[in-house]
């Protein structure tokens, strides 16, 4: 299950950053993605609370800014930590 | 790789960091004196509380993000509602990933009763919608109507807009402009007799009596969300670039009926110089007098030497009588959005009736 929601976060962001697999990895942040505004961030965050069923507090939303902390906040609000 | 890079309330001695940074993303930015105006507004002496101006991100050393928060006070039957509008919000392509953070900051503030963004484009419109704000329901908002006074001018920034050289630009102009003239010659054909007992007189800002402040007084018990138009708050307002405004006040057999307030703006990428219509405001008895007041009001922009006379927003009754004078119509990608705080407004300002919105609103004309 931890597996799950890690490939499907990366998958989220694969399509919506628009980037190859090989550059989206548990180390990446956004500051290595060259699509990752705003505007994308937000795409990102509704694509995922749609994918897994969940919502974000604003605030958690707004600082997750790397693929870890994305899938550690996630499973968080799945029950699985 | 980008520091990770610091969120904090915006400082006058920000202005040049701030400044530079529109530099380098090509926008224009603010003057020293219209950050100063922002710190002097009414509406915080109203408030009495520590406001933030704004908030920006700084990485090494460097303004990388800002987004301006501006004091402004409303009212509707009668009671003050304290709101923050947003403006300019910038960041530098390589933290963009970052600028909701500065979203965040403006939307989780809790001193004010309503947010307002009135310039919102595509971009800043799908951050506005994350955090939860509308898109004010005032019909036809983004739908500019607008009179030609200079066809040439107009045309070559019609061409320049879409891309054509400066001289071909001019050139084409040259060539369509005796016709476009005839063209709007022929839809401003009809006149509205002139009446000797309506008047509208040009005021000058520091003139501006208490006539204005008994309509404000009475106007601002109504069951419509207007902004403050106390002599104060236009005082205010007028003085962030008192060159730019011009002010006429409309009378009926000597009694003050209203004002119209216009502002002069150049675009400098266009070559284009308009005369924007910010505000109508008053108790006009009827249609009738509204419509030889703003013929009145033609004559009086045509001798400000302006290419263009446009008018954004309004309800539609006033629509309804400035597409007598058979206007152009354009679309602007802008839509105002607004957020309250309370459950009552958020339920009555669903209500079209409840906006009076035009660019006297938020910061559409500062």
């Amino acid at each position: 299950m931890n597996m799950d929601v890690q490939e499907k976060v990366i998958q989220v962001l694969i399509n919506i950053f628009q980037v190859s697999p090989d550059k989206i990895t548990t180390e990446t942040t956004s500051d290595n993605v060259e699509n990752w505004d705003s505007m994308n961030h937000i795409s990102m965050i509704l694509a995922l609370e749609q994918e897994f069923g969940i919502s974000y507090d604003e605030e958690q939303a707004v600082s997750m800014l790397s693929v870890g902390e994305i899938i550690e906040v996630t499973k968080g609000k799945l029950g699985l930590q | 790789m980008t520091t990770h890079p610091v969120l904090r309330e915006v400082q006058i001695s920000d202005y040049e960091k701030v400044k530079s940074l529109f530099r380098k993303i090509r926008m224009p930015s603010e003057s020293i004196e219209a950050w100063k105006s922002y710190r002097k507004s009414p509406a915080l002496k109203k408030a009495g509380k520590d406001f933030p101006f704004g908030w920006v991100l700084e990485a090494e050393s460097n303004i990388v993000g800002y987004l301006a928060n501006i004091p402004m006070m409303y009212s509707y039957q009668g009671s003050e509602v304290f709101v923050a509008a947003g403006r300019a919000f910038a960041v530098i392509p390589e933290y963009r990933s970052h600028g909701l953070k500065l979203a965040l900051k403006y939307f989780k503030q809790q001193e004010v009763a309503a947010l307002l963004n009135t310039t919102a484009n595509e971009h800043s419109a799908a951050v506005f919608k994350y955090f939860k704000a509308k898109p004010v329901p005032q019909a036809h908002y983004n739908e500019v109507l607008f009179l030609v006074f200079n066809s040439w001018q107009f045309l070559r920034a019609v061409f320049i807009n879409c891309k054509f050289p400066g001289t071909i630009a001019s050139g084409a102009a040259l060539f369509l402009a005796p016709l476009f003239k005839i063209i709007t010659m022929l839809k401003q054909k009809e006149i509205y007799p002139g009446r000797q007992d309506l008047l509208l007189k040009k005021v000058c800002v520091e003139d501006l009596g208490d006539e204005f402040d008994k309509l404000w007084v009475k106007k601002k018990e109504q069951d419509v969300f207007y902004t403050d138009r106390s002599v104060a708050m236009l005082k205010w307002r007028i003085n962030i670039a008192p060159s730019l405004y011009h002010m006429y006040g409309a009378y009926l057999k000597g009694q003050f009926l209203g004002y119209i307030l216009l502002k002069i703006e150049r675009v400098e990428h266009l070559k284009l110089k308009r005369c924007l219509i910010i505000d109508i405001f008053g108790d006009f008895m009827n249609d009738d007098n509204l419509v030889i007041l703003i013929s009145k009001l033609v004559g009086e922009v045509r001798d400000l030497k302006v290419d263009t006379l446009e008018i954004i927003g309004f309800p539609k009754a006033i629509r309804k009588i400035v597409k007598r004078f058979l206007p152009f119509k354009r679309i602007i990608p802008n839509w105002p959005y607004f957020k309250f705080r309370t459950q009552d407004m958020k339920t009555v300002c669903q209500n079209g009736v409840f906006w009076y919105m035009s660019l006297m609103d938020g910061d559409s004309s500062l």
